[in-house]
């Protein structure tokens, strides 16, 4: 049976114990978190950060977020299309050398 | 003598059923003009925040049709907001709101058994402006928000946090909060909009909704992340 890990761990501690690098926990923001934090302050900051109802959507709106993925993923497949196609033009068209001009001679 | 009963021939009432999200559908009743907008932008991600749908007349754009749609989105919505700000004095003032606003109590009082459950939040630029210009809902107690988005994210908050409805196993977070989420998204949102094709700043009611959805669910999923890495760690050595 696995066991929680108690919420007033800290943060160095936590990170030997889950064999983690230094500095792998971090901040909701982005930073590092100090080794001497407490993991249940951590959680708190978490929740306040991202934690909330989960979000709720209408049929409508449903059906304008697929109708504009849709047409976003259609985009980007023309849009990869076409930059494969002018690859492709590039590398097949023959090198067409320029003639080389002749070089004056010296007298 | 007694008058005799005069038969209407006008046809039944269509009887309406209670929508689905009836409980959790929260119209918004506000100005649509350029200096409006960063407010219903904030009055929109807070109702998404807060767990709820909101719901609009840009939602669908029959022009012609538009008053019969919100009257539908009214007996569609369970909750609400009504913004009275640009009623302004000696000009020549706004009316759609207090219309709007007027529907909505009406179809509290004489709709559907389900109707007398309607809530309703008045917001106004200043406080005790409303007894100038429609003293009849002096007993309502609007709420003022200077036309600042801080304060609409507050007040908005604030009321939906305490409707009967709300799950409460999910705490809403305080006021202080959502507006740093808002800030947040309004930092994300541009490059959002850039990934499906549309221009943050002239994004439709719809799409603005779907980018809205977008970004908190990213952030949810964030979270997610965060406990099943560090967060709420389970020990799996020993079993």
């Amino acid at each position: 049976m696995a066991a929680k890990i108690r919420s007033d761990i800290k943060i160095g501690n936590l990170e030997k114990k889950l064999g983690l690098a230094k500095g792998a926990i971090r901040n909701p923001d982005g930073t590092d978190a100090r080794s001497d934090k407490r993991l249940g302050t951590l959680q708190k900051e978490y929740e306040r950060m991202y934690a909330g109802p989960p979000v709720r959507t209408s049929a409508s709106m449903k059906a304008t977020a697929d109708a504009l993925k849709q047409a976003a993923a259609a985009k980007k497949e023309k849009a990869s299309a076409a930059v494969a196609k002018s690859k492709k033009a590039t590398t097949k068209a023959p090198a067409t050398k320029k003639p080389a001009t002749p070089t004056p001679r010296k007298k | 003598m007694v008058a005799p009963a005069v038969t209407s021939h006008r046809p039944p009432r269509p009887r309406r059923r209670k929508h689905p999200d009836y409980d959790v559908n929260v119209f918004i009743n506000c100005p649509f003009d350029d200096d409006y907008e960063p407010l219903f932008r904030a009055i929109v991600f807070t109702v998404f925040s807060c767990g709820f749908i909101p719901q609009c007349a840009k939602g669908e754009s029959n022009q012609n049709l538009r008053f019969q749609r919100i009257i539908e989105l009214i007996g569609e919505c369970r909750y609400g907001l009504h913004d009275l700000s640009r009623i302004e004095l000696g000009e020549m003032p706004r009316n759609n709101m207090p219309l709007e606003l007027g529907v909505f109590i009406g179809c509290m009082r004489f709709g559907s058994p389900f109707d007398y459950e309607k809530e309703y939040l008045i917001l106004d630029s200043d406080a005790h402006r409303y007894n100038q210009h429609t003293s009849d809902v002096k007993a309502d107690d609007a709420d003022y928000h200077h036309n600042n988005p801080a304060e609409v994210i507050e007040r908005v908050r604030d009321w939906l946090a305490n409707r009967p409805f709300r799950d409460r196993s999910q705490p809403i977070p305080g006021a202080d909060w959502l507006l740093e989420r808002y800030m947040r998204f309004d930092v994300d949102a541009p490059a959002l909009c850039q990934e499906l094709f549309l221009t943050f700043s002239k994004l439709k009611f719809n799409e603005f909704c779907t980018v809205t959805i977008e970004w908190l669910t990213q952030q949810q999923a964030i979270l997610e992340a965060a406990r099943k890495e560090y967060l709420n760690p389970k020990h799996s050595g020993k079993t």
